[in-house]
């Protein structure tokens, strides 16, 4: 009998270390080249991106055979959707919007199994031939929630009171949006909001998260943050400056 | 770096061991579920079944992840198809009538890189972080050609000469067919052939393999064959009829 697949997620965040979760990566094809890169986990999108209960199956093998965590971001709080998708193959879940210690909850009952929570009974893709999956299975699932409403600002204390969340993510566009910023995440307010967010998860003993860009992310690092979204758009965009930039240099003889 | 990723099928064969091959797992969601169970490899059905190129990567990724060799069974002795299905991520192929020694050159030229053959130059999915791939991708790669024309079994003897061939199929159903014999697998003049190529393979040093179900695994088992090609809807109509007989019992 094999042993149930580590969540490289959980395991680097138990020891202290930071994970970075890739998202922009829409196809297996993509996934299994990723795994090359040698980042800790994907990031698939189900809340605004295509990715279908259909689509997980595959993804998440991808990611499985490079040791990636393989993280759907839901498309909200609800049951049936959260265990589904943990069913399908996914080591964890991203939910976006909760504001409430009721919707924490609410998530956490969701994803994990007795006795935490009352998540569903299937034979789930990541139980396949694990003797005693259901003994393992609730320490092998990732659970972020997204802090992205000012109104989950104000009830953060709450929210990081919820057991059994590995990351607490302050999300910026969205809560620029709840703050009357829209389209403008560097006002000052926002960024204020921000550093106090995750200062206070950080007070709380949990573990924040945030987006990761290549810019910001060693000052994110050192303010406590050790979750990042990464975008492969950004990597992708970076890479193409980098050869562009050589085009450039070599045109011009320089 | 990743390293290359072992091909069981082939290690096992190396080291004088039996290997099993499941078909009739076209879906990566069966190929996953079957994993647990310990065959060696999977058969992906692209000859007669639904198995696309664009399939090939979900499905042998299925495969990878519980270290069964994913084979895929192509249409044809065709220089490009061998390749392309390699290049999707399967680790073998298994190539339909094969009838002559310049056919199974033209198979291992097609799916084995210089100094072997000539293999098309791209960059695998089973190369993705590997360094220095195509230098050891010929020992990955594993090919299986089916001997199932009376035409095969009379040029049997040029074929085995052929270098890089893992394992020698005798298949019954189309070698039947070609002997006059349509769905008649079990007449003596058929059963005679494949005994007499199995015995003939393996008296050449080389690996045999047949098509087998439950009934007659353990008969050519004891005829020293070493690979063995079984579907899984003799597995489902066993444990259906199984179920239905306890119902009514």
């Amino acid at each position: 009998m094999p042993e149930m697949r580590k969540n490289p997620a959980k395991a680097i965040l138990a020891a202290g270390g930071v994970v970075t979760a890739v998202g922009g990566v829409y196809t297996p094809q993509m996934a299994d080249f990723v795994g090359t890169l040698g980042v800790e986990g994907v990031w698939l999108e189900a809340e605004h991106g295509p990715l279908d209960f259909a689509d997980i199956e595959d993804i998440t093998r991808a990611c499985d055979l490079w040791g990636m965590a393989s993280i759907v971001r839901v498309g909200r709080a609800e049951a049936n959707t959260i265990y589904r998708t943990l069913d399908c193959g996914a080591q964890g879940i991203v939910v976006p919007h909760i504001n409430t210690r009721e919707e924490a909850e609410l998530v956490i009952d969701s994803a994990k199994y007795a006795p935490i929570g009352s998540r569903g009974m299937f034979s789930t893709r990541q139980g396949y031939g694990i003797g005693d999956y259901l003994k393992h299975a609730n320490n092998e699932t990732f659970v972020c929630v997204l802090i992205e409403d000012i109104v989950a600002v104000e009830n953060l204390d709450d929210i990081v009171s919820v057991d059994n969340i590995d990351v607490f993510l302050v999300a910026p566009s969205d809560l620029a949006q709840s703050m009357g910023h829209l389209g403008d995440v560097e006002h000052p307010e926002v960024q204020a909001v921000i550093d106090r967010s995750i200062q206070r998860i950080v007070d709380a003993g949990r573990i924040p998260g945030h987006v990761g860009r290549t810019a910001s992310i060693a000052s994110y690092i050192q303010k406590g943050v050790r979750f990042f979204n990464a975008n492969l758009n950004e990597w992708v965009t970076n890479g193409a400056a980098m050869y562009t930039d050589e085009v450039k240099k070599g045109v011009s003889g320089t | 770096m990743a390293e290359l990723r072992p091909n069981r099928a082939k290690e096992k064969l190396a080291k004088g061991e039996i290997v099993t091959c499941l078909a009739g797992v076209d879906t990566p969601h069966l190929v996953d579920f079957v994993g647990q169970i310990g065959v060696d490899s999977v058969w992906l059905e692209a000859e007669h079944g639904p198995v696309d190129f664009e399939a090939i990567g979900d499905l042998s990724r299925a495969a990878d992840l519980w270290g069964m060799t994913p084979l895929v069974r192509v249409g044809s002795i065709d220089y490009n198809t061998i390749y392309r299905t390699l290049d999707m991520g399967a680790m073998g192929i298994t190539v339909p009538h094969v009838d002559t020694a310049q056919d199974a050159r033209d198979i291992v030229n097609a799916a084995k890189y210089a100094p072997i053959g000539t293999r098309g130059m791209y960059g695998p999915r089973q190369s993705f972080g590997v360094t220095d791939y195509v230098k050891k991708a010929n020992d990955q790669t594993m090919v299986v050609v089916l001997v199932e024309d009376i035409k095969s079994v009379n040029n049997l003897d040029e074929i085995l000469d052929v270098e890089h061939v893992d394992v020698f199929h005798v298949a019954p159903s189309d070698l039947a067919q070609s002997m006059g014999h349509i769905g008649n697998d079990e007449h003596p003049d058929v059963q005679r052939a494949i005994d007499e190529s199995i015995a003939k393979i393996i008296a050449a040093g080389k690996t045999a393999g047949t098509t087998v179900g439950a009934h007659n695994v353990a008969k050519f088992r004891d005829q020293g064959v070493k690979f063995f090609y079984t579907s899984l809807n003799g597995w489902i109509m066993s444990g259906g009829y199984e179920f239905l007989g306890a119902l009514d019992g």
